[in-house]
């Protein structure tokens, strides 16, 4: 038997190309002379070829078998020779012959963790702003325009530009105003439902002019606390005026609004003066009487307090004062 | 060192002369773009990416597992020259095509396994029929060109005298059931 080994040996080693010298030229004459040998050398190089073949099937095999990576799909190569000669060593690629067709399959691979990570990080984001805010805030929506109109808002200021100013259509501000008095507030927009469309109202100035304002103000000579003619806070809450004197005056930009929620009232923002339910046909005059505003309209007396805020028309009442204004 | 991948060029190489088909896999996933760009730029399709890639891989692992291969480049590098030479070689078979790319690789040549001889692929079915033990060693040693040393140590054999002992039973039994097959005149 070690004979044997020793021979197989040495041919292996001459098919390999590994004798030299003395060892190679025994050999080639015991090739030449024996032909028995000679047929033993052809058949193991034959045996030798075909395993050769074999393990280099199976790497072919374990290659096909290998998912590429995510930036190229997968390749899925089925090698003709594989497909008839059975792998023990490589059951998995076994199976995946015989369950894939013929050709080439473009694949793509989800093996990258950080995609699948991304993947499941927009599929939340996603889902968040489907259930989380948006159809939440249609519903919403949908339910504040059912109730057909009158969802007011403040806006500051409204006086400055109010043609191009743009409503702030949030929801929440929008429902949390529907719990506020109308008119506690100038400045408002009429939203209404018509039809399938929504129609945004604001107020509208329909005119404005200069007037120069005379002023006056009262002299009080003399005061004393036992007898005095000009009391101020005192009892009945009368003021006595004995003399008026004209000072320098001073021109107002008196405008005309109309309010889309029927505001009556006006405001006052050092001399610029909002009048609201007043038309500028009608005979209005102004006057200061110690640096306050009086607007005279039909007879009666309001007073204009500059406080920059929406106010109503506050009737002056105060006889003495009427009557101090009417003597100017 | 499995499973999260080869650390270096130098475990890519120990790992294929031990015959550790992993490390192929590993070579194919780390060189499978650039050859792939290389072959389509240069007029190839990727059926043809896919046989340069199993050629160049395959004599790749030959010339590794040979033990006088010495790596004296990145392996990268040895692996696309050698896919280069590999594509190469199909450009001249159709000779209609033109290389972009026509750096020089003569230092380097593909050892590729010879063409397939007479009965070869039915004493291939032979091999494959044989117990994994047998059919292991005989690839290692015949294929892969691992020394009996090595092969002892990968496979749990007792020393290379063993092996050698070993592989001439699995190599008679081998070729008594060829010869048995196709009778003995087949292989004059």
């Amino acid at each position: 038997m070690q004979r044997d080994i020793d021979r197989i040996y040495l041919i292996d080693r001459f098919l390999k190309g590994e004798l030299s010298g003395p060892i190679l030229d025994e050999f080639k004459n015991r090739l030449r002379t024996n032909p028995e040998f000679a047929l033993e050398v052809e058949s193991q190089k034959a045996i030798i070829e075909g395993i050769k073949l074999a393990r280099k099937q199976q790497l072919i095999s374990i290659l096909n078998g290998v998912k590429t990576p995510s930036a190229i799909p997968a390749i899925e190569h089925s090698f003709e020779n594989t497909k008839k000669i059975n792998h023990p060593l490589v059951p998995i690629l076994e199976e995946n012959e015989q369950n894939e067709p013929k050709g080439y399959k473009l694949k793509p691979n989800f093996n990258d963790w950080y995609l699948a990570f991304a993947a499941v990080l927009l599929a939340g984001f996603l889902l968040y702003f489907i259930f989380g805010y948006y159809i939440p805030h249609q519903k919403l929506e949908m339910a504040n325009i059912d109730s057909t109109i009158t969802n007011v808002y403040e806006e500051d200021n409204l006086a400055t530009t109010p043609e191009v100013r743009k409503p702030d259509l949030t929801l929440n501000s929008n429902l949390q105003d529907t719990s506020k008095s109308r008119d506690d507030s100038l400045g408002k927009i009429l939203i209404s439902q018509l039809g399938d469309s929504i129609k945004i109202e604001n107020d509208t100035k329909i005119f404005q002019t200069m007037y120069s304002v005379a002023a006056f103000e009262t002299i009080t000579p003399n005061v004393s606390d036992n007898n005095s003619n000009v009391s101020n806070g005192g009892p009945g809450n009368e003021i006595k005026i004995d003399n008026l004197r004209k000072v320098k005056g001073s021109t107002v930009k008196v405008e005309y609004w109309r309010s889309v929620v029927g505001f009556k009232g006006y405001k006052l923002s050092g001399v610029k003066l909002q009048l609201f339910d007043m038309k500028p046909e009608e005979k209005v005059s102004l006057k200061y009487l110690d640096k306050q505003l009086y607007l005279k309209k039909n007879g009666s007396y309001f007073k204009m307090n500059d406080s920059g805020n929406f106010e109503p028309y506050q009737k002056e009442n105060n006889s003495e004062l009427i009557k101090s204004l009417d003597s100017n | 060192m499995f499973g999260i991948g080869f650390n270096s060029d130098n475990d890519i190489v120990n790992e294929i002369k031990r015959g550790n088909e992993k490390a192929l896999v590993t070579l194919y996933k780390q060189n499978l773009n650039s050859i792939k760009k290389f072959v389509l730029i240069n007029s190839g399709t990727i059926e043809e990416v896919q046989d340069v890639m199993q050629e160049t891989l395959i004599a790749v692992w030959q010339n590794i597992a040979k033990p006088e291969f010495l790596l004296n480049a990145k392996l990268s590098t040895y692996v696309f020259s050698i896919a280069k030479n590999q594509w190469y070689k199909q450009l001249k078979k159709k000779t209609r095509f033109k290389v972009v790319d026509v750096a020089t690789t003569d230092n380097i040549r593909a050892d590729e396994s010879p063409m397939l001889m007479y009965d070869s692929k039915i004493v291939c079915d032979y091999v494959n029929n044989l117990d994994e033990t047998c059919r292991r060693l005989l690839m290692y040693f015949y294929f892969d060109g691992i020394d009996m040393n090595t092969i002892a140590e990968q496979m749990g054999f007792a020393n290379s005298d063993t092996v050698k002992s070993k592989k001439y039973q699995c190599f008679k039994k081998l070729e008594n059931s060829v010869k048995e097959h196709f009778g003995k005149d087949d292989f004059i």
